[in-house]
């Protein structure tokens, strides 16, 4: 059986490794493909700083709140694997600041060392009367995503650098079923009008002196509309800007204006660091993930399609959960089709 | 009586920060240092200058805890202005962790540094071998960078540096007033003190800039200290040996223990080694002194043997020096002659 992955952000990735984990041995027929027009480092999960943190509220989806919580585990669990400076994978501490009292996340109990912020600490920000302490994890793309490449051809994973124009072309090609992991670019493939760009801007710096993170919330402004900084193994990233329906990947001096002087104003240290580049990308937001099957026919020409996109700015965040969801998709369609031996139960 | 003259000896963080603390309050001074090593080539050039107080058994708990809490006042508010990554100022996080309870469960500083509190049942996870631990953000002085940064505001002030090696405090009887000795480990031989003894120190200095948070052994032997460059890798304490040669076997064991308690540092690159004595004693020797020869005195004010803690109490004890110089000043000008005493 053929199955075909379109996308090679940390999206698609991810979910061609957990397919390929979990099913390779099971059916020794799977063959799996991976089609992208864009790779590593000129994605978006490339421009995304890596911090493990989902939005300040889940909105009542524990779906997703479960996905974040299975990758958060995952992660942590690689942590002290010799893989693990080479996935980009490290633990960083933090603090999360309110102008005033705000309910605990959902992920509270998901990170390490929850706490709220003592006054000592909270004078270290002037404007913020709240917030948050916890140990978190970083999950650089500029690493993972090369690491996931890695895994992914020592398995025998075919990469093919092309352009899908429709899932049709991949099912007349024999493809039985595709994973379609293409963020932003969904739209392209199947109109979505839930899927909206929500153009960021990043400013990176060398700041080796920064050992935490620090993530500003306006909670009316809504999320990364207000300043956040994020320290890498390398670089750090300043950031927080969050424009809804903005299509354009050009850097702007005037969002550049913003993120440095409110940065700056935040950590007044900061002024001194050295700009190092700039970048710009679109999250791929929506109200809530899409993640589930799709019978497509045209004529002739049929197949299943996983969808898997609409991770907005929590992609890293939620990214394993979604990749075990999809491949338990892909077990379903596997065992209707008798390729994998069903549970001892009796067929609904 | 002109402007007093005073001779700091020493140029680690104890000299230095002692020396600034003089300009500080008492601006009339002409203020000198002198010592046969600078950054970076000084004792607290190897320390990872980390703010985690050590316990001196000779030294009421108060005093130790207002030094402490100068220090660390006097660095938050660096650390928090344009000038931190110049003076090497930064936060870090961190666990201390401990294979049995320890006696005290809250230490003396708990609630000096920030965010103090016991580590929870998942954080413990991440030490299979440690059965408590704490979590708490303190502050690091990185040297050189926060040495250089202090020689650079003293000689804004007009402070002068030499580069000279003092064998005796009388060298300097003819041209300074009051002398201020911070050599160190260098008082043993200076001021011949037998109660001060040399705790050896050897560290890795290496490259792993994944690493961002502290983790220290209860015990004191083992941690991992994140600096901005450089993430300092200790350590031994051995008392009595004055060799300042790596050792191999230690450089292993010093690794090996590392890589246990955080994995990840296998990948560490660049791997520098070095050795200090700390200047280690039963109390900081802060006190003042007149010294008698042949009827000539010399006023001098002592601050050294900070052994393990110089970082962490380094400005309480240099304002204490500076009030103690001022003692002397002032001890200076009701002289009735006007001529030293």
């Amino acid at each position: 059986m053929r199955v075909a992955v379109i996308g090679a952000g940390v999206i698609g990735l991810s979910s061609a490794l957990c397919i390929h984990e979990q099913f390779h041995g099971l059916v020794p027929s799977l063959e799996l493909e991976l089609y992208a027009d864009c790779f590593t480092p000129h994605t978006t999960s490339d421009g995304a700083a890596g911090l493990w943190q989902p939005y300040l509220s889940d909105l009542g989806n524990l779906q997703e709140t479960l996905w974040n919580k299975e990758t958060f585990d995952h992660l942590l669990r690689h942590l002290h694997s010799p893989a693990a400076q080479e996935m980009g994978l490290f633990l960083l501490s933090g603090y999360n600041l309110f102008t005033e009292p705000v309910p605990d996340p959902s992920w509270k109990n998901i990170v390490l060392g929850f706490r709220n912020l003592t006054p000592k600490e909270l004078e270290l920000f002037p404007g913020y009367s709240y917030g948050w302490f916890n140990t978190a994890l970083m999950l650089e793309g500029r690493s993972y995503l090369p690491w996931l490449t890695n895994r992914l051809t020592q398995r025998g994973v075919k990469f093919f650098h092309k352009k899908i124009e429709s899932f049709q072309e991949l099912f007349s090609q024999g493809v039985d079923v595709v994973i379609n992991c293409t963020g932003m670019r969904s739209g392209d493939l199947q109109p979505d009008p839930e899927l909206q760009p929500g153009r960021g801007q990043v400013i990176k710096v060398l700041a080796p002196w920064l050992k935490h993170f620090i993530i500003t919330h306006d909670v009316k402004s809504g999320i990364y509309k207000s300043p956040y900084v994020i320290p890498g193994s390398e670089f750090t990233v300043l950031g927080g800007i969050y424009q809804h329906g903005n299509w354009s990947k050009e850097n702007s001096a005037q969002d550049h204006k913003t993120i440095w002087e409110s940065c700056c104003r935040l950590l007044p240290p900061l002024q001194k660091a050295k700009i190092v580049s700039e970048w710009s990308g679109l999250r791929p937001s929506r109200p809530w993930v899409r993640l589930e099957r799709e019978s497509i026919r045209d004529g002739n020409v049929q197949g299943e399609v996983i969808h898997n996109y609409g991770h907005g700015g929590f992609g890293i965040t939620i990214h394993w959960g979604c990749a075990m969801a999809a491949a338990r998709l892909v077990g379903s369609i596997l065992q209707e089709r008798g390729k994998v031996a069903s549970s001892p139960q009796p067929r609904l | 009586m002109a402007a007093p003259k005073v001779a700091v000896v020493g140029a680690g963080v104890i000299g230095l920060s002692t020396a600034l603390c003089i300009v500080e309050t008492c601006p009339s001074c002409s203020v000198t240092v002198l010592s046969d090593q600078f950054s970076p080539n000084t004792t607290s050039d190897v320390a990872a200058g980390m703010l985690i107080p050590h316990t001196y058994p000779g030294t009421p708990i108060h005093v130790q805890k207002q030094w402490f809490k100068e220090t660390f006042t006097y660095l938050f508010a660096i650390s928090n202005s344009a000038e931190a990554s110049e003076a090497g100022i930064h936060l870090v996080s961190g666990w201390q962790v401990f294979k049995s309870t320890p006696e005290e469960e809250l230490p003396f500083w708990s609630d000096a540094v920030l965010g103090f509190r016991p580590m929870s049942e998942a954080e413990l996870q991440k030490f299979p071998q440690y059965r408590f631990g704490q979590a708490f953000t303190t502050l690091k002085c990185d040297c050189p960078p926060y040495l250089l940064w202090l020689e650079k505001r003293l000689k804004a002030t007009g402070v002068q540096m030499y580069n000279r090696k003092v064998s005796d405090l009388w060298e300097l009887c003819s041209e300074y007033d009051i002398i201020v000795n911070c050599a160190g480990i260098g008082a043993h031989q200076l001021v011949g003190d037998k109660k001060l003894f040399p705790v050896r120190g050897q560290v890795l200095k290496v490259y792993a800039p994944w690493v961002k948070n502290f983790i220290r052994d209860g015990d004191g032997l083992t941690y991992i200290y994140p600096g901005i460059h450089r993430v300092t890798l200790g350590g031994t304490r051995e008392k009595e040996s004055w060799s300042l040669s790596p050792d191999p076997g230690t450089t292993k064991d010093i690794f090996d223990r590392c890589c246990s308690l955080e994995p990840s540092l296998q990948e560490a690159q660049d791997i520098k080694v070095k050795v200090g004595l700390r200047p280690s004693r039963q109390c900081v020797r802060l006190q003042r002194e007149v010294l008698s020869q042949g009827g000539v005195k010399l006023l001098v004010v002592h601050n050294y043997g900070h052994g393990a803690g110089g970082f962490s109490v380094h400005r309480g004890t240099a304002k204490e020096a500076a009030r103690l110089v001022g003692e002397c000043i002032a001890a200076l000008q009701s002289s009735s002659s006007g001529a030293k005493l």
